[in-house]
């Protein structure tokens, strides 16, 4: 993004506030910032604005040969709203009628007593934003006198219009760098013992996903130099005297390194622990065909049960048979494994938590 | 070129004096185009009893129409809150003739005419608008719901101007408009 916080022109159709008339407060319409790049282009925090709609009173009125100029005033602001004369240009909609093909006198005379408005009637009005003399005003494309006897339409539109500020408008664009995506290390900042530990793990993630490496223990991931180099990189900053201390040597940084990546790893359900003893070693879970196979029977066992005929077991269910099998499988790495054996279609999920093997 | 937007002088001339220019409008239609008034920012009928409207102050207020003086051009408008009954007085010159049904709900905006020494506030209406009928509660909770969202971003802006600059610059921020 170059012009500081302005889209590039070729993502302003991925938004869709380019195409809709955005129901903006007056006083935010006044405060559109135009963009560099071209006056017909105005920005409301990032996102580009070229059409609003807006509800108010007319407090103002000039009647000019080939428009009316209203000035509209929605409590917030006051904008300058064209209404042009001619046929082609001016749209009048009243509320759900059809004009038809050749309006009649009397829809005629409806069409007018609509498109003429005085001081203190209702205005709803959609049209393009445009700066005329370094002031904003709104070149409406379609306008109308609204019937408000009970301001039923005016309290409807002051309860949307902050529910759309705070659901849509004042978000960030999708896409954007304003929008963290998941699993950013927040690579900008001083390289920390906590982030070296993140990094380790999401590399030894790829590591094993492209090696297909089944069972490993820690010293093996030593004699793997890609890794070895990630968890060599020197700490910018420190924070206790124990990370100091880890930092100094760098088998202990390496060591601690691994040990912390791995951990994280079994936390998330990717590996787990198959033996302690003499050496500990662990098993990508998704590898583990013993594993598959032992759910899938226990899956195929329990949904025999007749209480479980309907809709099949639940997550529990499972999770309490296999772990009596495998004591170190955590209920990340059972989601594992139900992921991969409904990848291969041994297995079906019938609802978010319940199984069914054929 | 673009289509001429100079003040129509008399029967179709042009103050610049010919049909198509590109030159700036004539300073009296400047003034003209450019003198919008004020915003008339909702305040409810006791609120600007107790004085939370300064004069000349663009208002926008509803309230039951208690009298009539057709001699003066006055409206009492009233409304109950809490056990107090508030009353304001809207000098009605610039919207007459209207139809005045005493007892009915009227929405009026204007400005603050004056305060007086003893508190009474006078407005003059430029709108003046039947209104019988409204739900009173839920346009209370409409006006709410919007002053808590400008409050909310008011409060926003300001924890990022203090996050940018470092110190929090002072500024009378005006109550959100509602």
């Amino acid at each position: 993004m170059d012009f500081e916080g302005e889209p590039p022109p070729e993502e302003w159709g991925l938004d869709p506030f380019f195409f809709m008339f955005a129901k903006l407060y007056i006083k935010d319409i006044l405060e559109l910032k135009p963009s560099n790049r071209g006056r017909k282009i105005h920005f409301y925090k990032s996102h580009p604005v070229t059409k609003v709609e807006i509800l108010g009173t007319v407090v103002f009125k000039q009647d000019r040969e080939k428009y009316t100029c209203y000035g509209v005033d929605d409590s917030t602001g006051v904008v300058r709203c064209l209404c042009w004369k001619n046929g082609r240009q001016n749209k009048v909609s009243d509320s759900g009628h059809s004009t038809g093909v050749l309006p009649g006198a009397r829809q005629q005379q409806e069409l007018q007593e609509l498109s003429t408005l005085e001081l203190g009637d209702l205005i709803r009005a959609r049209g393009r934003v445009q700066t005329y003399r370094e002031q904003m005003e709104i070149s409406a494309y379609s306008y109308c006198k609204v019937d408000d006897p009970t301001l039923e339409v005016q309290i409807s539109w002051m309860r949307e219009v902050p529910r759309l500020y705070r659901k849509y408008y004042d978000k960030p664009r999708l896409g954007s760098d304003a929008v963290k995506r998941p699993g950013d290390t927040g690579a900008a900042g001083p390289l920390t013992l906590s982030k070296l530990v993140t990094l380790m793990s999401e590399q030894l993630r790829e590591f094993l996903r492209e090696s297909k490496v089944s069972t490993f223990c820690l010293q093996d991931l030593e004699t793997v130099d890609s890794l070895v180099s990630v968890a060599c990189r020197p700490l910018e900053s420190v924070s206790t005297e124990e990370e100091a201390e880890i930092a100094a040597s760098t088998a202990k940084r390496v060591r601690h390194v691994f040990t912390h990546a791995t951990r994280k790893l079994e936390e998330e359900g990717l590996v787990f622990v198959k033996k302690y003893y003499p050496v500990k070693v662990y098993q990508v879970t998704v590898q583990d065909q013993e594993l598959l196979r032992v759910t899938r029977q226990i899956i195929l066992a329990d949904c025999a049960l007749p209480c479980n005929a309907e809709q099949g077991c639940h997550f529990l269910e499972v999770f309490r048979s296999v772990s009596e099998r495998f004591r170190s499988v955590n209920k990340a790495a059972l989601r594992q494994v139900l992921d991969a054996l409904e990848l291969s279609s041994d297995i079906v999920s019938s609802t978010r938590s319940h199984y069914v093997a054929f | 070129m673009r289509p001429c937007r100079c003040e129509d002088v008399s029967g179709g001339a042009r103050a610049c004096g010919i049909s198509f220019c590109n030159s700036r409008p004539k300073r009296e239609v400047i003034q003209c185009v450019t003198m919008l008034p004020a915003p008339g920012v909702f305040h409810f009928l006791w609120e600007i009893t107790s004085g939370a409207v300064q004069e000349g102050a663009t208002v926008r207020t509803i309230g039951r129409l208690a009298c009539y003086r057709l001699e003066d051009s006055e409206v009492t408008l009233t409304v109950r809150h809490g056990s107090t009954q508030h009353q304001l007085v809207v000098l009605t010159g610039f919207v007459e003739p209207f139809l005045p049904i005493t007892g009915a709900l009227y929405m009026m905006l204007g400005e603050c005419e004056s305060i007086e020494a003893d508190g009474t506030t006078v407005l003059r209406a430029r709108v003046l608008n039947c209104v019988e009928g409204v739900n009173l509660p839920q346009l209370e909770d409409a006006v709410s719901e919007q002053r808590r969202f400008f409050q909310e971003r008011e409060r926003e802006r300001e924890r990022e101007r203090e996050r940018e600059g470092g110190t929090s610059a002072p500024h009378t921020s005006a109550e959100g408009p509602c």
